[in-house]
C-alpha cells in the first residue's frame, strides 16, 4: 500500500468517525463524496428522479442514525450505496402509479451511428421496468456501483452464492428479453 | 452484446448512461441538516415516543402481559406444571441499559409484533398463528447491522420469511423469552409514558 493510499485511508477513517459522533461538517463531507453514486443507483432502481432523491435523503437519515454501528470505516462507500439501494427498493415497491415512458431524450440522436445505442438504451429501460425492485437493486449494485457479490451479500443479508445465482437469473432474463443470443449478433 | 463479457461491459455502459440522466448536484450541508433533523424524530422507541398512537397500546399490552405472566408465576406458579415465562426476584433497574435500545420494531394489528435490540435480541409475538408468548432469537453484530441498514425488515422475523446467512445468527432457534428481571409498570393515559414502578 502506498503512503498516499495509507494517508487517504487514515483521512477517510477520521472523517467517518467524526461524522459518527454527530460532526455535521464531517458528515457533509461524506454527503459531498457519496451522494452522487447513491443517487445514480437509486435512480436506476426507481426510474424516477424525485423518488430517487427522496430515497437517498432517507438513506442519509438512516446513515446519520446508524453510522456509529459501521465497524469498518473503509466500507463506508458500499455501506452507503447499499442503504440507498434499500431505500430506493422500498420506495419503488410502494409506488402504485403506472410507468410513463418518456422516450424523447433517448431518441435525440446526433449521429446515425448512435442509433443503435439509443435503441439499446430504450430496450434496457423497458426491460429494467419489467424487473422487480429487488432485481433492479442487484443489477444496479453490481453493474453500476461495481460492488462484488460478497459486498452485496454482506449489506443485503444474503449469501454470496445467493447473490450470484440471483444475478445470473436476472441477467439471463435481461438477455432473453433483449433477445441477445450468446453466439450470434442480433 | 454477444458474449458474457462484452454483455457485462455493455450493461455497465448503458446503466451508466441511464444514471447520467439524473442531476446529482447537491447541497451537502442542507442534506446533512435535514438528515439530522429527521433523525431526531426517528430515534429509538425508548428514546422517543413511538410515531403511531396505537404503538403505546401495543407497548402497554406487552408490558401488561409480561407483568401478568411474571405475577402468575410468582403467585400461582405452584399450580402449573411449568412456568410459561420465568421470573426472577431481582427487581429491574429503573435506568434502561444500553442493551435495551430497540433499533427496529414492527407492530401489526392481528399480526403481531417484533422488537430488535441493539444487543442482538429479537423478541416477537405472532398474533396470527401463535404461540401467544414472547419468543426470542439472537442476532450477531453483523445481523444487527443488516436490520439497522434496512436490508432486513423487522416484520420479516414474524412470518418466518427471513433467510439470513448463518453469520447473521448467534442463535436462530426460536425459544420462549425468559426475562432475567421483572418490573411492574403503569400507564396513566394517553400521551403519558409507561413508567416502571419504583
Amino acid at each position: 500500500m502506498t503512503d498516499s493510499l495509507v494517508r487517504d485511508h487514515a483521512a477517510l477513517v477520521a472523517v467517518v468517525r467524526s461524522a459518527a459522533t454527530g460532526d455535521e461538517v464531517a458528515f457533509a463531507r461524506l454527503v459531498a463524496d457519496h451522494h452522487a453514486p447513491m443517487l445514480r443507483v437509486a435512480y436506476v432502481i426507481t426510474d424516477d428522479p424525485e423518488i430517487a432523491r427522496d430515497a437517498v435523503q432517507s438513506a442519509w437519515t438512516r446513515a446519520w442514525l446508524h453510522l456509529r454501528s459501521l465497524r469498518d470505516p473503509l466500507q463506508i462507500r458500499s455501506w452507503l450505496i447499499a442503504i440507498a439501494a434499500n431505500e430506493a427498493r422500498k420506495a419503488s415497491g410502494r409506488r402504485r402509479r403506472e410507468w410513463v415512458v418518456d422516450i424523447s431524450s433517448e431518441v435525440e440522436i446526433d449521429a446515425p451511428d448512435q442509433q443503435g445505442d439509443a435503441l439499446d438504451l430504450l430496450d434496457l429501460r423497458r426491460v429494467l421496468r419489467s424487473l422487480s425492485p429487488e432485481q433492479r437493486a442487484l443489477i444496479a449494485l453490481r453493474y453500476l456501483a461495481g460492488l462484488d457479490s460478497s459486498e452485496i451479500a454482506r449489506h443485503l443479508g444474503m449469501s454470496a452464492s445467493g447473490v450470484r445465482s440471483r444475478l445470473a437469473r436476472t441477467l439471463e432474463r435481461i438477455r432473453h428479453d433483449l433477445d441477445i443470443r450468446p453466439e450470434t449478433d442480433r | 452484446m454477444t458474449d458474457q463479457t462484452s454483455f457485462d461491459r455493455r450493461l455497465t455502459d448503458l446503466l451508466g448512461r441511464i444514471a447520467d440522466r439524473v442531476d446529482t448536484d447537491v447541497d451537502a450541508m442542507a442534506v446533512t441538516r435535514l438528515a439530522a433533523t429527521r433523525a431526531l424524530t426517528r430515534g429509538t422507541v425508548w428514546a422517543q415516543p413511538l410515531d403511531m398512537p396505537r404503538a403505546w397500546l401495543w407497548a402497554a399490552v406487552v408490558l401488561a402481559l409480561a407483568a401478568a405472566f411474571s405475577a402468575g408465576v410468582l403467585i400461582g406458579g405452584g399450580g402449573r406444571s411449568g412456568p410459561i415465562v420465568s421470573a426472577s426476584p431481582t427487581p429491574a433497574p429503573t435506568v434502561l441499559l444500553a442493551s435495551a435500545t430497540v433499533i427496529a420494531h414492527y407492530q401489526g394489528f392481528h399480526s403481531g409484533y417484533v422488537y430488535v435490540y441493539g444487543d442482538g435480541r429479537v423478541l416477537s409475538l405472532n398474533d396470527r398463528s401463535g404461540p401467544w408468548v414472547l419468543m426470542e432469537r439472537r442476532l450477531t453484530p453483523e445481523g444487527v447491522d443488516l436490520v439497522r441498514s434496512g436490508a432486513v425488515e423487522p416484520s420479516a422475523f414474524l412470518d418466518g420469511t427471513t433467510q439470513l446467512p448463518d453469520m447473521a445468527w448467534a442463535d436462530s432457534k426460536v425459544q420462549p423469552f425468559q426475562s432475567p428481571e421483572s418490573a411492574i409498570c403503569f400507564w396513566i393515559g394517553s400521551g403519558s409514558p409507561i413508567r416502571a414502578a419504583p
